[in-house]
């Protein structure tokens, strides 16, 4: 039979942000996929270099227009250490509550993006009617909806009263049943279970010899989330039950996220209820000259890793990685002997995250180049 | 003027008035898919609006011919349907013994020009498309086929015009369940809309169409669904509540459409073969 080379990106309605998916495929069944990237590198980790570590907290902030708290406490947790700060109970438990406000929010996202992919565009828009009220939520406590900035280093810009908890509470309370029956709706409906049950699926072992993180490993069995396993901030004075099914298909990774919205909503309520009466400390806690480590946190779509080296007060280097490098490498081995039709779903139940994820791309002459850490750290190479 | 010259008239005038209410339904398909949705969506005359600026694009002919010719023979068989369901309606001048089985094979002739274009443009969207069309068209295309066979076998009737059954539906039930069933595919709505799966094969059939052409294709695509309206309408309910019934159809459509996500393609090639296989036990029990 004839192979055809399917193109899937970088601009395609199943595509949020770009990505080149080229998919080869032999009547209707792909044979073999790759895929190319750097239509979104911004230079993100270049801006950072040779800053102030405030300036830097700021940029950090915009790598993501979905979890950007969750790349603030990243870079935090690597930062805050060298200075030996110690975080308040009350900063620990905000940073927390907004954290997981963030991870509601973009399951909510994917979920409306997933039914937008298998045409069911009333979900898609119910599932957005109800994220707005998270990011109203956003507005009230920090004053932005989408990148917060509440975070400053070892301690935070505002104090939750009782009203901003209350108001956080009717919230829930206006959203869960209407989620409790979405989540019906995907979990009963035959057409959905039909484009789901037995797609894209990742065996445990695969998720393990390729490093997945987050929710996508969590479907395949592997209960690993940096909330149980390390916890950090209000995570320690909060019990997390980390949502596992062993199924590892698409329908899998749906539930998974489905229920973590409400385990979030759970951590949530919890949180507010030890959020302690006292204020948060005066900024600027503490001047941090010398120092480098690495912080890491539970994103919504799995283990947000920052590596940060700090000289003269000013930040020298800072490396992100961020879920979707680990969980993107899975798409190839995922997508191979798939049908077309389902292709969009099964790259979609990955949840990727492009923009946030291109860090460096070198392409010269189809060749591979390796760069040195001295290389890198230049911004050049040397011929 | 004499009187069949008048009444060729209205049947003309009728014709040209019916591409409007065309465009009109399927603006009103649009505000209601976006109310439903939570949406305030465009306004009703929108697809006008989008008709217009799609002519006043920039023309520029692609080399290959059958590409070009596609849209112009597309939008020549719609008018061909829509001078057969208006003479059925006001008219006589197109309604000529077994004029409905001419009907089945426009529907199908029109389908079939776009799988020409579609492989024509050599666009892999569209390929995959036109593969979609013919798989789904060996289901629903020949169950629509049988429907209309089956209506006019069971009531004597032999054109579209002389047709004067109201509510046909009480007399050949199985038939009309096929007949809203063949709708689906017909109008492309959920769940059998694998044709135009945006989010899999981006703009399907059309893909590789703009401006004029793509404007004629629209065209004939909303005449297409008017045209499935009235007939659907006439034969289930009656010449009266034919246009009346194509509004409802298209208000049933399109709740179905807000509710119900997309099959994958074998699963809807499958259930067309079905409503093909149940069309053909009934039409052989009645002979």
């Amino acid at each position: 039979m004839h192979r055809t080379m399917f193109p899937i990106g970088p601009q395609h309605p199943s595509l949020k942000e770009p990505i080149f998916l080229k998919l080869y495929v032999e009547g209707t069944v792909i044979e073999k996929a790759e895929f190319d990237l750097g239509y979104a590198h911004r230079g993100v980790e270049e801006k950072m270099e040779n800053k102030e570590i405030d300036t830097t907290l700021h940029a950090v902030q915009r790598t993501c227009g979905i979890c950007s708290q969750c790349h603030s406490l990243a870079f935090l947790n690597a930062v805050e250490p060298m200075g030996q700060i110690r975080i308040p109970k009350r900063v620990a438990l905000q940073r927390m509550v907004i954290a997981e406000l963030e991870r509601i929010h973009s399951h909510m996202l994917w979920s409306g993006v997933m039914m937008h992919e298998m045409g069911l565009e009333t979900l898609f828009m119910y599932y957005m009617r109800e994220r707005e009220k998270i990011l109203d939520v956003f507005d009230e406590l920090t004053g932005n909806r989408v990148h917060h900035s509440a975070d400053l280093i070892g301690t935070m810009k505002m104090n939750f009263s009782e009203e901003d908890i209350e108001m956080i509470s009717k919230t829930f309370d206006s959203m869960k049943d209407k989620l409790e029956d979405y989540r019906r709706s995907v979990e009963g409906h035959d057409v959905i279970r039909d484009r789901c049950i037995g797609k894209g699926k990742i065996t445990r072992a695969d998720a393990v010899k390729y490093g997945l993180v987050g929710p996508v490993a969590r479907a395949s069995g592997i209960s690993y989330d940096v909330r149980v396993n390390a916890p950090y901030l209000g995570y320690q004075f909060v019990k997390v039950n980390p949502v596992v099914r062993t199924e590892g298909d698409v329908h899998a990774r749906t539930l998974v996220r489905l229920d973590e919205t409400f385990e979030s909503m759970r951590i949530v309520e919890e949180a507010c209820s030890k959020i302690p009466k006292s204020k948060v400390p005066k900024y600027p806690v503490k001047r941090i000259f010398h120092g480098q480590g690495a912080g890491r946190v539970e994103a919504p779509r799995g283990e947000n890793f920052h590596f940060v080296k700090i000289d003269m007060a000013k930040t020298k280097r800072v490396k992100i990685r961020t879920p979707t490098v680990a969980n993107l490498v899975m798409y190839p081995k995922v997508l191979q002997g798939a049908d077309i039709t389902d292709a969009p779903v099964i790259v979609m139940s990955m949840d990727p995250c492009i923009s946030c994820m291109e860090r460096v791309a070198v392409i010269k002459k189809g060749k591979t180049e390796v760069w040195s850490s001295h290389e890198l750290f230049r911004g050049k190479k040397h011929d | 003027m004499s009187c069949s010259e008048e009444k060729n008239m209205i049947e003309f005038i009728v014709t040209f008035l019916l591409v409007f209410v065309a465009l009109l339904f399927a603006g009103f398909h649009r505000k209601l898919l976006a109310r439903l949705h939570n949406r305030t969506g465009p306004p009703v005359i929108q697809p006008f609006y989008d008709t217009l600026k799609l002519f006043s694009k920039k023309k520029e002919n692609y080399e290959n011919p059958i590409f070009n010719a596609v849209p112009y023979v597309s939008i020549i068989a719609s008018f061909a349907i829509l001078f057969i369901v208006s003479s059925a309606l006001v008219g006589e001048s197109f309604d000529f013994d077994y004029n409905f089985i001419v009907l089945g094979y426009l529907f199908i002739l029109l389908d079939t020009f776009y799988i020409f274009g579609a492989v024509a443009s050599r666009s892999p969207f569209a390929i995959h498309s036109g593969v979609r069309e013919l798989l789904l068209m060996l289901g629903y295309k020949t169950t629509f086929l049988m429907v209309m066979s089956l209506f006019f076998a069971k009531t004597g009737v032999v054109s579209l015009g002389t047709y004067s059954i109201e509510f046909g539906f009480l007399q050949v039930p199985f038939a009309s369940i096929l007949l809203v069933l063949v709708g689906f595919a017909v109008m492309k709505v959920t769940p059998f809309d694998v044709v135009n799966a945006e989010t899999e094969i981006s703009a399907g059939l059309f893909a590789e169409y703009y401006g004029d052409h793509l404007a004629l294709l629209k065209i004939t695509e909303f005449i297409k669904d008017l045209s499935f309206g009235l007939v659907a309408g006439l034969l289930l309910f009656g010449k009266i509540w034919a246009l009346p019934a194509a509004f409802g159809f298209v208000i049933f459509y399109t709740l179905m459409e807000a509710t119900s996500p997309r099959y994958c393609t074998f699963k809807a090639v499958k259930v067309f073969i079905i409503v093909a296989i149940l069309a053909f036990i009934d039409l052989f029990l009645l002979v």
